[in-house]
């Protein structure tokens, strides 16, 4: 199981990447290091089979790598990173309509985590359907907002996109995934 | 559900709450809910995209055989079927000059190495072109490897490396699943898998000492049963002369991971 990459260090990134627009390729290295973990499980949701996400995710980094002099100091990284992740999944979308669909793998179940304010298996299990269910446009807003902590502005620039599109995309979402998850989380009404 | 953080309320929705109880019952749910999406499980990465970006990244230097001035004219230089029956001696003399210079160091997995480089660097040319050819990032990867190899002085270090060529040729075996009409380098493919796997990864691993064994070999054991996952997977979705090679591959793997997980138990009696 892939968890998430360890906190965000704002000051210390800027550092890294002047350094790797200046040439430091072992700066760069430690950017790949830090982001590569949530940028492949957002992947992972998108493409629903590790393997594209690995692609995907190796074909984003040395894009960014190649194009880093392109970079406006300054700017969010991550929602740059992103932003070329989506388009590199969106091509391959394109592109796949074409030809014939790989196979998409079963997930591995989700550790509930603590007892307490944890899902049962079973509403991890809903939910993680609901949100293989969802439209691709849904769930890439919902996932980069989930796992890429992103902000609505973010993730309007990442998807080309306004800013109210990505809230409502992000809303529509959350309540398709409360509408399905309700009966196994919510007591019964009493009448 | 519209609010960017769920954990900053306006004022009135926060009022509202205090003197709810469903609502209340709600919001935790809502926050069950969001706490979760961010740990819903995914499979694990194979560590190859990211081993691949990170090498690349950081520039190690790889030989470039077609422009090497000591590189022999390209039809002079036998493709290798690999076969640890041959007089080795002899098959060293066939070796580029840079393979040689690596021939003392673990002599057998060297040459799995160089049969990989050889097939890689024919691999579509006609015997009489010896133009420069464009990266191949496959040979640039086992090149590299090669290099890495000569340098590793530890059995657990040169498991590694054969580890990592064993996964540049599974991946290369399902990027051309499809393509690969004829089959034929689908076949090649598996053969050196087959040796890296059994003849090279796993008589080095036997060569890590006992008390190693568990925390070297075993992510390696785990690795291997990944990479049969994987070709199993491929194979399912491949022409059906692709699809056996990689079913063989599957297979391959899993005696791999079988024989690997033996010798850490033998080292735990």
């Amino acid at each position: 199981m892939v968890s998430r990459d360890a906190g965000h260090l704002p000051g210390d990134e800027s550092g890294l990447i002047l350094a790797a627009q200046s040439g430091d390729r072992e700066s760069f290295a430690r950017l790949v290091e830090r982001y590569w973990d949530s940028l492949y499980r957002w992947l992972c949701h998108m493409t629903r089979d590790g393997h594209a996400a690995e692609d995907l995710a190796q074909e984003t980094f040395l894009k960014a790598f190649a194009a880093l002099d392109r970079f406006r100091a300054g700017s969010n990284f991550r929602a740059w990173l992103f932003r070329i992740a989506h388009n590199n999944f969106v091509n391959q979308r394109r592109s796949m309509r074409h030809s014939r669909q790989p196979l998409t793998q079963d997930f591995p179940e989700t550790d509930p985590g603590p007892e307490e304010d944890a899902l049962s298996k079973e509403a991890l299990q809903l939910l993680t359907d609901a949100v293989a269910k969802l439209p691709a446009d849904f769930r890439s807003a919902l996932m980069l907002r989930a796992e890429a902590d992103l902000s609505f502005k973010e993730i309007a620039d990442i998807m080309g996109i306004t800013e109210q599109t990505a809230r409502w995309r992000v809303f529509k979402a959350r309540q398709k995934l409360m509408t399905v998850l309700e009966p196994e989380l919510l007591p019964p009404a009493r009448g | 559900m519209a609010v960017e953080e769920p954990a900053n309320l306006p004022v009135e929705l926060g009022e509202h709450l205090d003197g709810c109880e469903a609502c209340r019952a709600w919001m935790r749910s809502y926050g069950q809910m969001n706490e979760a999406l961010n740990r819903l499980a995914v499979p694990a990465s194979g560590g190859y995209g990211k081993i691949a970006v990170l090498e690349r990244v950081r520039g190690v230097p790889t030989i470039n055989v077609s422009q090497s001035t000591n590189h022999k004219p390209i039809d002079s230089v036998k493709p290798m079927p690999i076969d640890l029956e041959d007089d080795l001696p002899k098959k060293k003399r066939q070796l580029a000059p840079f393979a040689a210079k690596y021939w003392p160091v673990g002599v057998i997995a060297a040459t799995l190495l160089v049969g990989v480089i050889a097939w890689l660097n024919l691999r579509g040319q006609k015997p009489q072109q010896q133009t420069p050819q464009p990266s191949d990032p496959m040979l640039d990867n086992v090149v590299r490897l090669n290099v890495e190899f000569a340098k590793a002085q530890a059995p657990a270090d040169r498991v590694e490396v054969l580890t990592k060529l064993a996964d540049e040729l599974n991946q290369e075996m399902r990027e051309i699943a499809r393509a690969d009409g004829t089959g034929e380098n689908m076949q090649a493919l598996e053969q050196m898998y087959r040796k890296v796997v059994l003849q090279g990864l796993v008589a080095q691993a036997k060569q890590v000492a006992p008390a190693q064994r568990a925390a070297v070999l075993g992510p390696i054991a785990n690795r291997l049963a990944a990479a049969k996952k994987i070709a199993s997977e491929t194979a399912a979705a491949s022409p059906e002369h692709s699809a056996v090679r990689l079913r063989n591959v599957a297979d391959i793997a899993g005696d791999g991971a079988v024989e690997i997980h033996k010798l850490i138990k033998e080292a735990a009696i």
